[in-house]
């Protein structure tokens, strides 16, 4: 019976984002090893589960995947893998299709690699079963084609037929090779292994279409456990199930009417967590006055980072002020703050306050919708003070 | 909102006073230091809190009389009556009562702040109290300054904001500068940024090294192959040589056991089969021999058996032989029991005793000697006695009366011996002493042959036990004829038997002997036959040449043994040295073995050179693969850039405090503006009787605009255009047009403290006009120490 892990966007190498330089040690080594960690540990499941195949439907790597770290492990893993018996079924997505060219070529020979066109190719499970992969890599940072339509319907004559995409849902012509389920599910599949979304989902069941989500959280935005769909067939159909991989987890916690800066320590010290963490803590209902005063002054995160010990499981990386209230209009204001706000981030590039000295990154950043919502949320708090400093 | 009434518990020089303000415009009278702004200050300490602390400046109006410090004011709002009571300085207390109702607000701060609001504090002062000093500083102004603080007094909190916001500027100014090579601490960050992203290329560089330690490290290990390859084979053939040269000595051995074996002339073998059979013959051989000597011992004592007395077994024999001792004793007994009682019957008393010596000496000396001599001794005492001396007389009869007694007991001894001897005398019995002396041993041997029979008849019953002839139990009961007749009665029947037996045993055992002899001539005509055929004719000789055999065979052996330890494969090649170079051979050997031992320390020695390149080498990649090379560094400029965002967010958001606080409160003409112009403009044309009709705002100046007598052309003036008293009378107009219009629901009371006092008379009556129908729409409290304004309903503060 095939069995399978379907592993999408891998991010190998890829930093992890929204943290700071001022990470304690521990979380630092934690954060350059996640990648690499979670990468070990997907070849060690695949090897217990002597699974047929491992399926990296895109987005394998961070770039084109130009370090020696990275080249060593996946060379190391995919090598493991070969001893075990097991092949590599691989395409290039939107981040490491640069990769095409160069480093597939150090791989050992139970990796197939698609070409940039749709490709199927049959491979052979351990008890003899044929099965067909169909798939692509792309050829540049976006495919706007309509891969889907050079998938071939089901080829009858062989045990299953399992599709590798990396793309999302969409219109046809938008930038990450846009499909429909409707269509894929004309295609009589067996299993769709979806990359490029991470966020785990099961599109579509009997047959199932999903997203594995990537194998480690990359930032604040990508909570819970992260990690591979190991996919087997039941009887009924080829069935994922979760492997939680990631050795580091991005979480998000609600927190509500703290009393004071101590009581919220207090709170937050309450909260267990199972594996190394860092977490973004949204604050809503009342706030007290001082914690709004430090966070108005960018101290809050600092604070409560100083309240928690360095050594432990979790390290906040984040704080957010819910605004339940809004700004009052002051008094013969023409309007309140916060349309204040708005008025004055839209009226105005803010790169204009920012010489050619601030790095490109940073500057592209609040041009950025998420940029100005970041200022926008800083004036907010600043306002929050009513103008008394 | 009235303020109808004040009463100051304790609050400067005031202690203890009500002050009722029934009028909406109240003139409150008193010369300097008569305690005109301690009331205004009370008041407003109690709408906003006393001042505190001792900041400079601030009067704490600590009451002079030490009644507690504080009071209430009464005020009529359009949701009722209240009183608002602030007691205690540094801690003090508000209680706000409904007096409709007696009930105290839950949250009397509060309430408070929602009676003014959205104005604050800082608003109320501003707009709704103002005093002489304001008004004097007016003159002092440059133009912008005026219309600065008229501006701020239009929009009195915005000044209040963008003041903070000037602040929030300048704090992220600190973090920020523009310019280029700023130390401050986002221009640093920026930097060390850039610094990293310099590093970028040398970490991609580090991948095109990894790479081609990756394809260098396939060619090392190549070579390291090729070299192990080689040493391995080398191994061998050293380990070959080695074992040759080892194998040498043995070798040398096997040649030499090889010449000592081939010296020796070639014997015809002695098969093992063949020394076993000539083994078994001798054996045989000698075992015949020992039976015919047996046989022929056994012939020999059944012959002499026959031919003497049957023998007896041996019980029989001792049976016998106990028997006849005890019947022979039994016949000596009885000779020698009648040579005794012969004897003794010649004697009346039976066997006398024999004489002992001193009876037979006696005898043998006769007592008529003694008698005689006794006698003559007698006689001659008494010769002696009469004759010659008494004393020796004397000696003379006492030798004769010894003499004389002892020949009477030798007289009665000698009657006792008669007696015995009876029917002899004296001297027939002195010639039978021999006689009696023998009966006399006689009887004594007698007495040994009694205990000698007893041990006769014990032995032969002990024998017939022995022999289990008779039962011991039943054989106790016999009495000795009993024995001795069972005895003679069980010998008489076991002889007759024996004999014939011991003929035909030995019949048997002739034959025997026949059959032997036979047997040994064959034996013996065997082993000659097999001996001849090895050419020797005694068994010695025989085992000799098969010993010798023996040692040829071993020395073959042991060479063969050495042989096989070599191996052939060795020992042909060893051979071949041999035969080549003889007595060199091992020189060349080691010389060979010296040889690949260098070639071996070689072909290591380049091992160890190229495992040390690619140790160096996998040391480098190991370096390449665990320091995370790019990716770490990307890691690094990630955690940067995440830290740039947000120190820069934080940047911007200060430099745009200001942007916001004009955008809400400087971005448009609104409403209110507009009305508080345009009432200002109202108060303004009272005020200058209609010189000056329009105020309007502009780009954020104020301008004038005059009305021209002599024809409709109107001029407009800039602030700074107008002269000094017309400035005073326009910041006026402003400021009670944004009383009156500010808090339109609740018009506040005003607090005028003096502020008419740089004002002309003209002005100045114009002004409290003005002011006087301003307070039909809200109160004024005007405080002044002009007496003309002391009329019937002022407050004149001298009277308290």
């Amino acid at each position: 019976m095939l069995s399978f892990i379907h592993a999408g966007d891998v991010h190998l190498g890829n930093p992890f984002t929204g943290l700071s330089k001022n990470l304690p040690k521990a979380f630092q080594d934690a954060v350059a090893d996640a990648g690499y960690v979670a990468f070990d540990r997907l070849i060690q499941e695949a090897i217990q589960q002597q699974v047929d195949f491992v399926l990296f439907p895109g987005d394998l790597m961070h770039g084109a995947g130009q370090t020696a770290r990275l080249q060593a492990t996946l060379v190391k893993g995919f090598l493991a893998l070969k001893e075990a018996g097991i092949q590599v079924v691989l395409s290039f997505g939107n981040h490491d299709y640069q990769a095409y060219e160069g480093v597939k070529n150090a791989w050992p020979d139970n990796v197939y690699v698609f070409g940039q066109e749709v490709q199927e190719k049959i491979l052979m499970t351990r008890t003899g079963e044929r099965v067909a992969f169909v798939g692509f890599s792309y050829r540049d940072r976006s495919e706007r084609r309509d891969r889907l339509v050079d998938f071939p319907v089901r080829n009858e004559s062989i045990d299953y037929e399992v599709g590798l995409y990396h793309g999302a849902v969409g219109q046809v012509g938008d930038d990450y090779a846009a499909f429909s389920i409707e269509e894929m599910l004309q295609k009589n599949y067996d299993y769709w292994a979806l990359g490029h979304i991470h966020i785990r989902e099961v599109l579509h069941e009997h047959p199932v279409i999903a997203y594995s989500g990537n194998l480690q959280g990359l930032n604040r935005k990508e909570t819970g456990p992260k990690g591979a769909l190991l996919v087997r067939d039941s009887g009924q159909g080829l069935e994922p199930t979760f492997l939680s991989l990631a050795p580091v987890r991005f979480e998000t916690l609600e927190m509500t009417d703290c009393r004071s800066f101590l009581d919220f320590i207090g709170q937050l010290k309450q909260v267990e967590f199972d594996s190394t963490t860092l977490l973004s803590i949204e604050l809503n209902g009342d706030i007290p006055a001082e914690m709004q005063a430090d966070q108005a002054d960018g101290r809050l995160l600092d604070k409560v980072q100083l309240a928690l010990p360095e050594s432990g499981k979790v390290w906040p990386i984040h704080i957010a002020l819910s605004h339940k209230q809004k700004l009052v209009k002051p008094a013969f204001a023409q309007m309140d703050f916060d349309q204040a706000i708005r008025q004055t981030i839209e009226g105005q590039p803010l790169t204009a306050n920012l010489s050619d000295e601030v790095p490109l990154p940073i500057r592209d950043y609040f041009t950025s919708k998420e940029g100005q919502q970041a200022v926008q949320e800083a004036l907010e708090e600043l306002f929050s003070e009513g103008g008394e400093s | 909102m009235r303020i109808e009434s004040i009463h100051i518990s304790g609050f400067g020089k005031w202690s203890d006073v009500t002050f009722d303000f029934n009028d909406q415009w109240q003139v409150v009278f008193g010369p300097n230091e008569a305690g005109k702004t301690t009331v205004k200050a009370f008041i407003l300490g109690v709408l906003f809190g006393f001042p505190k602390g001792r900041k400079a400046g601030n009067q704490l109006y600590v009451p002079r009389s030490g009644a507690q410090y504080g009071g209430s004011l009464v005020l009529s709002t359009k949701k009722g009556r209240y009183r608002v009571e602030r007691l205690g300085r540094t801690k003090s207390t508000l209680t706000v009562t409904a007096l409709d109702t007696g009930l105290e607000m839950p949250n009397p701060e509060k309430w408070l702040a929602d009676l003014i609001a959205p104005l604050e504090e800082s608003d109320f002062r501003q707009v709704y109290s103002f005093d002489e000093s304001e008004l004097g500083a007016v003159a002092e102004l440059t133009a912008d300054d005026f219309d600065q603080v008229l501006l701020s007094y239009t929009r009195p909190q915005a000044q209040r904001f963008l003041k903070w916001a000037g602040d929030r500027e300048e704090e992220g100014q600190a973090l920020f500068a523009q310019g280029k090579n700023g130390k401050r601490p986002l221009n640093l960050a920026n930097r060390e940024y850039q610094k990293l992203l310099a590093e970028r290329p040398a970490e991609q560089e580090k991948y095109s090294r990894y790479q081609e330690l990756l394809a260098n490290q396939e060619a090392l290990d190549e070579e390291l192959n090729r070299s192990r390859t080689k040493e391995q084979s080398l191994l061998k053939k050293l380990s070959d040589q080695e074992s040759l040269t080892k194998a040498w000595p043995l070798f040398e051995q096997a040649v030499k056991l090889k010449a000592d074996a081939g010296s020796k002339k070639v014997n015809q073998q002695v098969q093992l089969e063949t020394v076993q059979e000539v083994q078994r013959l001798e054996q045989t051989g000698n075992w015949l021999f020992e039976q015919q000597q047996a046989n022929q011992k056994e012939i020999d004592k059944l012959r002499a058996l026959l031919a003497q007395p049957q023998e007896k077994d041996q019980g029989q024999v001792m049976v016998n032989d106990s028997l006849n001792q005890l019947l022979n004793i039994q016949i000596k007994k009885q000779g020698l029991v009648q040579q005794l009682t012969n004897f003794a019957a010649q004697f009346d008393h039976g066997l006398p005793k024999a004489l002992s010596k001193r009876e037979q000496s006696e005898l043998a000396s006769s007592s008529v000697m003694t008698t005689t001599l006794g006698g003559i001794a007698l006689v001659l005492a008494i010769v002696i006695v009469a004759v010659v001396s008494a004393p020796l007389g004397l000696g003379i009869g006492i030798v004769a009366a010894i003499l004389l007694a002892k020949a009477y007991r030798d007289f009665q001894a000698r009657q006792l011996i008669a007696e015995r001897y009876q029917p002899f005398n004296m001297a027939e019995a002195i010639e039978k002493q021999e006689a009696v002396a023998l009966a006399w041993q006689q009887q004594a041997q007698l007495q040994s042959l009694d205990q000698e029979a007893e041990l006769a008849k014990k032995q032969l019953a002990d024998n017939l036990v022995h022999y289990q002839i008779v039962d011991g139990e039943k054989l106790a009961t016999w009495s000795t004829e009993q024995l001795v007749d069972w005895t003679r009665k069980w010998l008489q029947s076991q002889e007759s038997t024996d004999t014939e037996s011991t003929s035909r045993r030995l019949n048997e055992l002739l034959t025997t002997g026949q059959t032997l002899a036979k047997k040994i001539d064959d034996q013996k005509q065997a082993l000659s036959q097999i001996l001849s055929e090895y050419g020797v004719r005694e068994l010695k000789d025989f085992y000799q040449l098969v010993n010798e055999e023996k040692a040829d065979e071993a020395t073959r052996e042991k060479g063969q043994l050495i042989h096989e330890q070599l191996g052939q494969e060795r020992y042909e090649q060893l051979l071949s040295l041999f035969q080549e170079h003889g007595a060199e051979s091992f020189a060349r050997l080691e010389d060979e073995l010296k040889r690949l031992r260098q070639d071996l320390q070689a072909i290591r020695e380049d091992e160890r050179g190229q495992q040390q390149q690619l140790a160096n080498q996998q040391s480098e990649m190991k370096q390449l693969t665990a320091d995370g090379g790019l990716a770490q560094l990307e890691q690094k400029l990630a955690n940067q850039e995440s830290d740039l965002k947000a120190d820069y967010t934080r940047y911007l958001a200060k430099v745009l405090a200001k942007s916001v606080v004009n955008q809400a409160f400087l971005g448009q003409e609104d409403s209110l503006s507009k009305k508080v112009l345009e009432q200002a403009s109202a108060y303004m044309a009272q005020l200058t009787k209609g010189r000056y009709q329009e105020l309007e705002l502009e780009k954020g100046r104020l301008f004038s605009t005059e009305d021209s007598n002599e024809s409709d052309s109107k001029r407009t003036f800039q602030t700074a255009e107008l002269s000094s008293g017309t400035r005073d009378l326009l910041f006026l107009s402003l400021r009670l047009a944004l009383a009156s219009t500010l808090h339109a629901e609740e018009p506040l009371p005003i607090l005028i403290d003096d502020a008419l006092v740089h004002l002309d008379e003209e002005r100045r009556e114009a002004t409290l006009a003005l002011l006087q129908e301003v307070a039909l729409d809200q109160q004024i409290l005007f405080w002044t120490f002009d007496e003309k304004l002391n009329t019937g309903q002022a407050i004149n503060l001298l009277e308290y």
